[in-house]
């Protein structure tokens, strides 16, 4: 289990959070407060800064100017409270040559101490349709195994903050329907989802709340964020 | 549930450990691909050593023993024997130098992105996960400071015993030990900016620089002989000569260093080790291919990119364009356009050590300094060639794109043959005619700046029906494409210099040599 969070502090918060590079932000900055139990989607354009956004919500890149905190405590991505509070997807394909997909997954369920990580692996396997592919390099997996892997990581494990970046890439549509349902399990558990997506229906099926990311960063309701992403 | 307490102790799990065991289960490369493997790096190594050797060779016997006795005058009053031995005490400050500025620039401790996701995401202790990868980094730099110096050692003195050559080697190896060391502890400071700048200026003074003046003070009464060693980048050398006290200092700056980074080792994000990782895989991947461009870009500091040019008001021609971006790309790179015009002084300093009146040092030094600086103007072109798509999409010719990547190098050359003639003149040892031959030489190698940067592929993976003959010769032609007219470009010039007679009929000759490496340069087929 992660740790409990401070229940007078929101899960994670931003105060004029500005995200960018060598002093510049690339977006509108943003005061937003996620609390346990809540999905909170980042939307926008290609190139409106979604993805600097959310490194920087999440500690992994440091912000232009402005502060984040996790449970009270600002934000290190390098402490354990962090390592055990967030799951988070790499952008890009990220695997050990010489490890099978099984134990690229039991290597996260075991230093996480899963309860019984063999059997979390096998039930990860099953939900991301790779069972069959187990005993498969990364080499000898597919771009989107390969993602189902990624994600896989993420839910073998337990967190307080789930952290994904477009998670619907590279899926095909069954897949995003099933993971969707599976975001909002956890969320209805009481953990919290940022992510950023460009899929409305995705969108329309996880997200409780809505952030449009652009020189100006507001908050949206889902339903118009939706229609916005659809038109 | 699990208690708090436990929950703030790192988990038992040891990821490196699982990750060594499950890939004896089944390795990612087979016996032939690891056997390739291993043929390619100690072929690599072997090379590196040839010209290492070879470059020390040359060094010691083609110049400062054909034109030592100049050279050994003004730094070693007294003797006739030490100028070599001054040389490569020069040379391995330089290597120490360069070294020391690749692990302050690149940051030394590192991880792949799959290390980044699967063991620094874990709650393990990331000290014991990071400690192997920067100790396979430690052992990497030693173990490559150690084979550098068997060249140094077998032609510094070729008397030394075994075992002596044996000491020299691992005291280079604590040498580069200590390097990669001073880069982890300030990379792992986590420091500003301008405040790591600041720092690393002054460990590569306390390192390697401080030391040579103060021993020079001390021994005031000695010649530059006797101060040189006590520089650490020659400490090798006083243990090849039977000294064992710079064996202890190097093996306590090791460990001390070794101690403190270790404890600092979980500093630093996953973010910023798979940084550091990305930067040392490029200046590696640079250096193993000899790609000077993409290695400067490596090592040159992180700027802002700044926008010079306003949007214009109506269309520019695709001329103008080019020109503009050539522009635009030296701007952004201060320091290497500095850097072009400081190389000048190259000859200048060649003639104030040698003596004017060694022409032939000085038209080297002067050949030298041309091709950095043609090969320093091609680095805006070279981008372009390496993005053909980019160029093909504007409508201009491909003669008349090459031609519009030449007039920026023009101007830059013409800044450097300024400095570097100008000089010259000031020392007395050129005539006035030279800085219009200089003047002129600028155009022809601002073609040789064109021409090297769409020099053809190398053609490694081309198929070959007799390989090596095929591939030396293309390889050879690729290497070549640019110094060549460079050296066409600067032949009249260096005439004037070696002959000590700058006259006017050398004026036809340069614009004829200039004139050809510019039509030519900007008109091959190359890429």
């Amino acid at each position: 289990m992660p740790p409990s969070p401070n229940r007078s502090a929101p899960l994670l918060e931003s105060d004029a959070l500005a995200a960018g590079y060598a002093g510049t932000a690339v977006c509108g900055s943003l005061t937003v407060r996620l609390d346990g139990g809540e999905c909170l989607a980042l939307i926008g354009a290609n190139g409106t800064g979604k993805s600097t956004l959310i490194r920087t919500l999440s500690g992994r890149q440091a912000p232009v100017a402005g502060s984040v905190r996790l449970n009270g405590r600002p934000v290190a991505e390098g402490s354990l409270a962090y390592r055990r509070a967030v799951a988070a997807v790499p952008d890009e394909d990220a695997f050990f040559p010489s490890l099978t997909t099984g134990e690229h997954l039991l290597m996260t369920a075991r230093g996480h101490q899963v309860p019984d990580p063999d059997a979390a692996v096998g039930h990860e396997l099953e939900f991301f349709a790779l069972a069959g592919r187990r005993h498969a390099l990364p080499d000898e997996l597919s771009s989107g195994q390969r993602r189902r892997l990624l994600l896989a990581s993420a839910f073998i494990r337990p967190f307080s903050l789930m952290v994904l970046d477009e998670p619907e890439q590279r899926l095909d549509h069954g897949m995003r329907g099933r993971l969707a349902e599976r975001i909002r399990e956890r969320v209805d558990a009481g953990a919290a989802v940022l992510m950023a997506t460009h899929d409305a229906r995705f969108l329309a099926a996880a997200a409780d709340r809505c952030v449009l990311v652009g020189d100006e960063t507001v908050e949206v309701a889902p339903g118009q964020a939706a229609g916005m992403m659809s038109a | 549930m699990r208690a708090a307490s436990e929950l703030e102790r790192p988990s038992g799990f040891d990821p490196l450990a699982f990750t060594r065991a499950a890939a004896r289960r089944h390795p990612a490369r087979t016996t032939a691909e690891s056997f390739a493997d291993t043929y390619q790096v100690l072929l690599a190594a072997a090379v590196a050593l040839a010209y290492a050797g070879a470059v020390l060779n040359g060094l010691l016997e083609g110049l400062l023993v054909e034109s030592g006795a100049v050279l050994t005058r003004q730094l070693s009053p007294g003797t006739a024997q030490l100028a070599g031995e001054v040389a490569v005490h020069l040379a391995l400050l330089c290597a120490a130098a360069a070294a020391l500025k690749l692990f302050l620039r690149v940051g030394p401790v590192s991880a792949t992105p799959a290390q980044a996701h699967w063991w620094l995401g874990l709650p393990v202790d990331r000290r014991k996960v990071l400690a192997w990868p920067a100790a396979a980094g430690l052992a990497r730099a030693a173990a490559t400071a150690g084979l550098v110096f068997v060249p140094v050692a077998a032609l510094a003195d070729p008397a030394h015993g075994a075992a002596s050559v044996v000491l020299g080697c691992l005291a280079a190896a604590g040498l580069g030990a200590v390097l990669f060391l001073a880069g982890a502890l300030i990379q792992l400071a986590r420091l500003q900016r301008p405040v790591h700048r600041l720092l690393s200026a002054m460990v590569a003074a306390v390192l390697l620089v401080v030391p040579t003046p103060l021993a020079a003070y001390a021994a005031s009464s000695a010649g530059v002989e006797s101060v040189l060693p006590l520089s650490p980048s020659s400490w090798p050398l006083l243990v090849l000569h039977g000294a064992a006290w710079p064996l202890a200092a190097l093996a306590v700056l090791v460990l001390a260093s070794a101690a403190a980074a270790g404890m600092l080792l979980d500093r630093l994000t996953a973010g910023e080790l798979v940084a550091s990782g990305q930067a040392a895989g490029q200046a590696s991947a640079a250096f193993y291919f000899g790609d000077a461009g993409v290695l400067r870009g490596v090592l040159a500091p992180e700027g802002k990119a700044k926008s010079w040019f306003a949007p214009a008001g109506k269309p520019a021609s695709a001329f103008r364009i080019l020109i503009e971006a050539d522009a635009l790309a030296f701007l952004r790179a201060p320091a290497r356009t500095g850097w072009i015009l400081l190389c000048g002084l190259l000859p200048a300093a060649v003639a104030n050590i040698a003596g004017a009146g060694s022409a032939v040092l000085v038209g080297m030094s002067l050949l030298a300094s041309a091709g950095i600086a043609t090969a320093g103007t091609s680095a805006a072109a070279r981008s372009w060639a390496a993005r053909p798509a980019l160029e093909a999409g504007l409508p201009i010719s491909k003669a008349g794109a090459r031609l519009a990547h030449a007039v920026l190098p023009a101007v830059l050359l013409a800044g450097w043959a300024a400095v570097a003639f100008g000089t010259l003149l000031a020392m007395g040892a050129t005539r006035p005619l030279s800085l219009a031959l200089g003047a002129v030489a600028a155009l022809g190698l601002a073609g040789a700046a064109v021409r090297g940067a769409y020099r053809p592929e190398p053609g490694w993976a081309d198929p070959a029906a007799v390989p090596w003959n095929y591939l030396a010769a293309r390889a050879a032609s690729s290497y070549l494409a640019g110094p060549d007219f460079t050296f066409v470009a600067v032949l009249p010039v260096l005439a004037a210099i070696l002959t000590g007679e700058a006259g006017w009929w050398l004026v036809p000759l340069q614009l004829a040599c200039s004139g050809f490496c510019l039509w030519r340069g900007t008109r091959d087929r190359g890429r």
